[in-house]
């Protein structure tokens, strides 16, 4: 039985559709439910557009590896990259509630990954980052 | 699953934007392209109906956000319309839209749009 799956993306939008379609037969495989299935894929996006928009200084190709398990209680999506030292952790909470005019149309991202995530993890491991973000499920863990 | 989006004018200035799917970094620039100007210039009514739509994004929000921009430029405004439980989740997360109103449903909406022209009436007459 595979409790892990890994994929190599490249750094460009459309890895986004690959990406999806390994959280939807991970949630399909292990039965997870809806709610848990919606979050998955929200920190997927969020996390992996921050990468392709934010992460790297020159515009070559570069490769990210997003893995994803299970730990008990928690489903798991590691990110592994070789861009700039990124920690969405320690990145500041934007201004919320503005009215539109003043609201600024960028810097949600992060931010909705912070909240969604249960726990997130940073690590620089020489030249990778790698980032961990948990999201809690109530479906038994396998 | 890709972005739907239907859109239909209605009098009064009232434009409807019916969004099904996905609302995400993908599908995100086909809203911006149907919104971008000069497709609101005879708009005062920018109305999302939210019904069917199953999954939005920051990028998601980013355009919504920019719609309702160019509508305050032109003294509009933006309704949005039906949100699927796990949309209006992202939506309280990041607070976004505090001044955009919400409706469950068009009775909802129109007894609003109905006060709204009302009062621009009213305010006509003196």
């Amino acid at each position: 039985m595979t409790l892990f799956d890994t994929i190599r993306l490249e750094n460009c939008h459309a890895s986004l559709l690959a990406a999806n379609t390994v959280i939807e037969r991970y949630c399909s495989r292990y039965e997870l439910d809806a709610a848990t299935r919606q979050q998955l894929l929200l920190i997927l996006e969020e996390t992996l557009v921050n990468i392709i928009n934010h992460g790297f200084d020159d515009s070559g190709k570069h490769y990210i590896e997003l893995s994803i398990y299970h730990e008990p209680g928690n489903v798991v999506l590691r990110f592994k990259d070789d861009g700039r030292p990124f920690d969405p952790a320690r990145q500041p909470m934007p201004t919320l509630g503005l009215p539109s005019q003043d609201a600024p149309v960028g810097g949600l991202g992060v931010y909705l990954m912070q909240q969604l995530a249960k726990t997130i993890r940073y690590q620089r491991s020489g030249k990778y980052n790698i980032l961990t973000l948990l999201c809690s499920t109530r479906t038994r863990v396998p | 699953m890709p972005l739907d989006i239907q859109v239909s004018e209605q009098p009064a200035g009232i434009k409807k934007v019916v969004l099904g799917g996905r609302l995400d970094t993908l599908t995100a620039p086909e809203l911006d392209a149907a919104l971008a100007p000069p497709a609101l210039d005879n708009t005062n009514t920018l109305v999302f109906d939210m019904a069917e739509l199953e999954y939005i994004s920051s990028a998601g929000l980013r355009s919504i956000l920019v719609a309702n921009k160019l509508m305050k430029a032109n003294q509009g405004r933006t309704c949005i319309l039906s949100l699927q439980p796990q949309i209006r989740k992202v939506f309280d997360v990041v607070r976004a839209l505090p001044d955009v109103p919400v409706f469950q449903d068009d009775a909802e909406m129109d007894d609003y749009l109905d006060m709204i022209q009302r009062r621009a009436l009213d305010e006509g007459n003196t």
